[in-house]
């Protein structure tokens, strides 16, 4: 009976940055987090986040009083200190390459640097805390019998190999991050899982939903922490 | 056809059109994906062996994806002996006429809308 590997990234996740007066200078009149420091997200299995659909909020806690904030987000007088502001995702929040970027709402830089209705000017100790969801390519499951092969990477790192979900005679890989030493244990555990004789169903090679880790009992030994997902590319 | 699950998708149209519905052998099934945080994709070895495969973009209850694909697993590997049947992933509509065929279930109901294209 066909077994179905299930892989689903740490979601939902958090995290805060606390805005330094170097990070205001560095990110005068562009878009706040994409220069010289970054609001990197990090420590939720090891890929990068570059999707937007992943973002599921993003809020500014100010320190201070701030006027340089959004006609969206007040009436022209600006937050007080200690307000929490949700920010529009869709106009002002961008991610690549996991590092979050946020428009000011003022100041001289371009129309794609500055967002008057929907950016924020951060200030030094504002904190900026994103929040992630289940988003692009977050979670897949594969047929076993798609499984092409898995191959060592490294002394802590096994690719999974599987026919491509989009095109024929192409690979979609996970590269999954173990304790070190743990690749013959690990297809031992899938070849166990192949021949098994439980009933169908999905099969957990690693699950971070929902708060918590989940990974197939077989697999449990082998200290399992994230996996890079990277299927053929476009929809 | 083999003895094997055969799985049925049709959106809310009225199965009288092009990528209303399908079905697929289970074994043609190559795998699903989220592609946000209310969609999920299923996709199918395309029937007329071209280079890309078919996919059903299904939008599902936010972060369902897991137990989507946990039932459609379920579904998937179900034991079919003895029963004539074919297995609904999900059949979106709600007014075909009695004499339509065997379409007897939803099937996975936190898949509230489809759309299916094929290679």
């Amino acid at each position: 009976m066909e077994k179905y590997l299930y892989f689903r990234k740490f979601r939902p996740a958090s995290q805060s940055f606390t805005i330094t007066s170097t990070n205001v200078t560095n990110w005068a009149n562009i878009d706040q987090g994409s220069a010289t420091s970054f609001m990197e997200v990090v420590g939720v299995g090891g890929d990068d986040i570059d999707s937007d659909t992943e973002i599921a909020s993003v809020t500014v806690t100010s320190a201070a009083s701030n006027t340089n904030v959004g006609t969206n987000y007040s009436d022209n007088d600006g937050v007080i200190a200690g307000e929490v502001t949700t920010l529009d995702l869709g106009d002002a929040v961008d991610i690549t390459d996991s590092k979050l970027r946020i428009e000011p709402a003022s100041g001289s830089g371009s129309g794609a640097n500055k967002d008057a209705a929907n950016g924020y000017t951060l200030a030094a100790d504002d904190i900026v805390t994103v929040t992630l969801q289940q988003g692009l390519e977050t979670c897949a499951m594969y047929p076993v019998s798609g499984l092409m092969s898995i191959t060592p990477a490294a002394t802590g790192s096994t690719v999974f190999n599987f026919k491509s979900l989009k095109a024929n005679g192409t690979i979609d890989t996970f590269t999954v991050a173990h304790a070190d030493g743990k690749y013959e244990e690990i297809v031992n555990a899938i070849n166990a899982i192949q021949m098994g004789k439980d009933k169908g169903g999905i099969v957990k090679v690693i699950d971070g939903g929902e708060g918590g880790l989940v990974i197939d009992a077989g697999l449990a030994g082998c200290g399992i922490t994230g996996f890079v997902y990277a299927p053929t590319a476009s929809y | 056809m083999e003895n094997e699950n055969y799985l049925f998708f049709a959106d809310g149209g009225d199965n009288d059109q092009a990528n209303d519905a399908i079905m697929f052998p289970a074994s043609r099934f190559h795998g699903a994906v989220s592609t946000d945080n209310t969609t999920l994709e299923f996709f199918f070895k395309d029937a007329a062996g071209a280079n890309s495969n078919d996919d059903i973009s299904c939008t599902i209850t936010a972060d369902k994806h897991e137990a989507v694909c946990n039932e459609f697993a379920s579904l998937a590997t179900r034991t079919k002996t003895n029963t004539n049947n074919f297995t609904v992933i999900s059949d979106l509509n709600g007014g075909l006429p009695s004499n339509e065929g065997p379409i007897s279930a939803v099937g996975i109901t936190a898949i509230t809308a489809m759309t299916i294209t094929t290679a």
